[in-house]
This record gives C-alpha cells, sequence and structure tokens, in this order.
C-alpha cells in the first residue's frame, strides 16, 4: 500500500504509545495509591458514570470511572460500539486511558485539557483468524458540570491509527488517519 | 449477587446470537473503492490508496470506480462533475490535461493526488473485480465522450480480457454497449425499474449484467433478471439494515459503500 505505515514505523508507534500508557499508568497509579489518600483525603474524589459517544467508527457506551486529586483527574473507560455489538452482534470493545487536567475548577464547573488513550478492536471477517486494532491518541477539552452529580462532555481529535492483516500483502499492515472522539455523560462523585 | 447475574445474563443475550452464513456467492464490491461520502472511510473515494486499502480487507472481492476521460484522452478516477467541490483544482477532467490534472489533490487529511487509471496496481487484482464506471458525459462542454478513445485506453491496458482478474464496463448510456461488447468487454447496464427490463434486454441482448439501487428492487423481480442468465448487482447499500435487505435479495454482488459493516453482515 502506497500510504501503508512500514513495519519500522510501526514499530515506532507502538514504542511511542507504550510510553504514553506507562506515563498516564505511573501518573494513574501514583495519584491511587494509599500514600496519596492518606495526604490528602480531602481532596481524593471519585467518580463513576455512564457516557455515550461517537467516533469515525461507530457510536460507543459505556462506563467511565476516575478518581481526582485536586485538578488531576486520571480516568480510565470500557465502551462497546453500540451499532457493532447491538444492531450487528459483533463484539466491539473500546478500552481508554487518560488524563484530565481542570484548569478551571470551582464546586459546580470543571474544565481543563485531556489526553487519552484508546484501544479498540473488531473481527470484521468471521471467516477469518485476523482481528482489526484501532490505537486512538487524542488530546481535547473536558467539562464537567455539577458537584455530586455531574453532567460531563468530552470532545477530542487527534492520530487513529489501524491495524490489520492485508489480504494482497500477506502481512500485517497499517493506515493513520485524523480521528475525531466526542461524548456526553452522567457521573456520581463521591 | 443479584447485579453480577443480570450482567452476565445481559451480556450472554447480547452476543450469543450465532449468525448464519448463506451468502457465501455473494460479492462484495467497495463503491468507489472504499465507499462515498463514508464516514469511517480512511481515504477519499476513487483515489489510488482507497482501491489499495479496499482490495487488502479480507473478504472485499474487488472495487468499483468512477473513470472520466482527460483532454488528451487518458482515463482518471474521479466521481464528481466539476473539479472544486473535491479538490484543490476547478474545472472538468475533460477539460485539463493529464498533466494538469496529475499536479490536483483532494483537499482531505491525506491530500491523495487525482490517480490515473494507468497507475494502478493491476497485479493486486489477482482473483478480484474490477468495475469501471465509464462516464459518458463531458460536463463542461456539454457533449458525449468519444467513446473509441476510451475504448483505446482500456486496450491498451490489457483490460478486455485480462488473465487473472475479471473487468466489467458500467455504462449508462446505451450507444456505448455494442462498441464495447464489440471489442470484448463484458458489460453492465443499470436499470431504474422493472418495465425497462424487457426493453433492454430486446434491444441489447449482448448485455452481461445489470446493476440496480438497492430500495428499488424487491427479491422477486431480482430473480426474473438472474433467471435470464443475467448477473444482477445492487448498489446504495450503505446501513447495516439495508445491507441485510440487499443480502436477502440474493444478488451476485453488492455494490457496498460500507465495506466494513457488509463483512460483519455477510459473515
Amino acid at each position: 500500500m502506497s500510504e501503508a505505515v512500514s513495519d519500522s514505523f510501526l514499530f515506532t508507534y507502538i514504542w511511542f504509545m507504550q510510553r504514553v500508557l506507562f506515563l498516564l499508568l505511573f501518573i494513574f497509579l501514583v495519584t491511587f495509591s494509599s500514600f496519596a489518600q492518606k495526604r490528602a483525603t480531602n481532596d481524593f474524589k471519585k467518580q463513576v458514570g455512564f457516557t455515550f459517544g461517537m467516533n469515525r467508527l461507530d457510536f460507543f457506551s459505556g462506563c467511565h470511572f476516575s478518581k481526582e486529586f485536586r485538578n488531576v483527574q486520571p480516568f480510565t473507560s470500557a465502551e462497546f460500539g453500540v451499532n457493532r455489538s447491538i444492531f450487528q452482534k459483533r463484539i466491539f470493545p473500546r478500552l481508554s486511558l487518560g488524563l484530565n487536567y481542570f484548569v478551571v475548577s470551582s464546586k459546580h464547573f470543571h474544565f481543563g485539557p485531556y489526553i487519552s488513550n484508546s484501544y479498540s478492536l473488531l473481527k470484521i471477517n468471521a471467516n477469518s483468524t485476523h482481528f482489526h486494532h484501532w490505537n486512538e491518541l487524542y488530546v481535547g477539552t473536558r467539562i464537567e458540570v455539577g458537584n455530586k452529580w455531574r453532567f460531563t462532555n468530552s470532545i477530542a481529535t487527534g492520530w487513529m491509527n489501524e491495524r490489520f492483516y492485508s489480504q494482497t500483502t500477506k502481512k500485517v499492515t497499517g493506515v493513520n488517519s485524523l480521528g475525531f472522539f466526542a461524548n456526553i455523560g452522567l457521573s456520581y462523585v463521591w | 449477587m443479584f447485579g453480577r447475574a443480570f450482567v452476565f445474563v445481559f451480556v450472554l443475550i447480547l452476543f450469543s446470537c450465532a449468525k448464519k452464513q448463506e451468502n457465501d456467492n455473494v460479492k462484495i464490491l467497495g463503491h468507489a473503492a472504499t465507499g462515498l461520502n463514508i464516514l469511517n472511510s480512511v481515504y477519499h473515494d476513487n483515489s489510488k490508496e482507497a482501491v489499495e486499502f479496499a482490495l487488502s480487507i479480507e473478504g472485499c472481492d474487488g472495487v468499483e470506480i468512477d473513470l472520466q476521460l482527460s483532454k488528451d484522452g487518458e482515463l482518471w478516477l474521479y466521481h464528481d462533475e466539476k473539479l472544486e467541490t473535491e479538490t484543490n483544482g476547478s474545472g472538468c477532467i475533460s477539460s485539463l490535461t493529464s498533466a494538469e490534472i496529475s499536479e490536483l489533490s483532494y483537499t482531505t487529511f491525506h491530500a491523495e493526488r487525482l490517480a490515473k487509471l494507468s497507475s494502478l496496481d493491476f497485479t493486486q487484482f489477482k482473483g478480484k473485480e474490477l468495475i469501471l464506471d465509464l462516464r459518458q458525459w463531458n460536463f463542461c462542454e456539454s457533449m458525449y465522450v468519444p467513446i473509441q478513445q476510451v475504448i483505446d485506453q482500456l486496450l491498451n491496458l490489457n483490460l478486455s480480457n485480462p488473465a487473472d482478474f475479471n473487468v466489467i464496463c458500467l455504462v449508462e448510456y446505451a450507444a456505448w454497449i455494442e462498441p464495447l461488447h464489440s471489442n470484448g468487454f463484458s458489460v453492465f447496464y443499470p436499470l431504474y425499474s422493472s418495465e425497462e427490463f424487457p426493453k433492454m434486454e430486446t434491444q441489447f441482448p449482448m448485455i452481461d449484467g445489470y446493476v440496480l439501487k438497492n430500495p428499488d428492487w424487491n427479491e422477486k423481480e431480482i430473480q426474473q433478471i438472474k433467471n435470464s442468465s443475467k448477473k444482477v448487482y445492487i448498489f446504495e447499500v450503505r446501513s447495516p439494515k439495508g445491507i441485510r435487505k440487499a443480502l436477502r435479495k440474493a444478488p451476485d454482488g453488492l455494490i457496498t459503500d460500507d465495506i466494513r459493516n457488509t463483512l460483519i453482515e455477510m459473515y
């Protein structure tokens, strides 16, 4: 494929994504550690909620979990593609890990940039043994309105990479494109 | 405990429906390579990249591409009437030379260059099908394109009877059917109503197949055409519901705007 990503480029991409994930995990673990909890019990809030959104591939619905330490809010979410999973009976999961940083944070309003990395996979041809894999690295903004119950909205754009087994080249190949993601949700904070 | 059981049962119901595989004889072809105006498409329709991407998806049996003749008589992949709607150029394919068209690109993220038919790598079509939608009308000068130039181009590329893949010429202008057929091309014609079929069969018995718009035809009408030993391909196939409806009509092929959705419905 003329625009296909070369093996070395894919390797670099995976190497980079692994580092981003490790960094996010590190922040996530440090923030959630009991050490941090003991130090800042009053500043530490948990949040769980439902989200509904879309990217270029499908509408996604799922649950969202985060813990807020001062203005930093690492999160994780598990979603599934509504069209593919429900109407086409083909499981299409999407897992995300990311970080919000609220530059504006009051009792009822929070706003700031966020970064996320998502991974999803789908078996398009059930007769094949191969899956299509998508990696999305997005930056965007997140708004949360409310105190205990919060209305949430995230909008992001960035890099979407699709990897799959090519039936013409007989090897795994990848394509990059501009992706986007937008979702709304309702969360409970305690 | 109750919550866990509920989640388990819900997931079981959601994903346990086994899909039937009874459409193995239906060919799946990408409309304009990876579909027209489709959100999940990585590349612009009718680009070289889109053709290569479509053919690389497991289960895709070929592509349909739109062809227009340039001022100097070369076939270019392009769908719209005017260049300004999709590219950084203006005018028509027919009013520009190949040198001028080769400078143009689509106004998309990848900024794909416009592709000449001869620039496609035909080795990747091995075992597959290529439908050439030949545009007969010169949009800028309001006149018909000379068919002989089109045929010469196709013959130069050895597309009349390639050894390891299948080429179909799709023409909307009935006057082109005979010259293409007499030069050894397989010819398909788009039908817009069932009343047209007997008339076309009488006038042009050499037609090899018909291309039908999905919402306008039912299973019985399609079977009637297939009974007269003609191939039937369906287009305007996009949503999962539309794909399911089209598959139930048992055509020989689907020219789909969403290859991924179609393959999921098919297998």
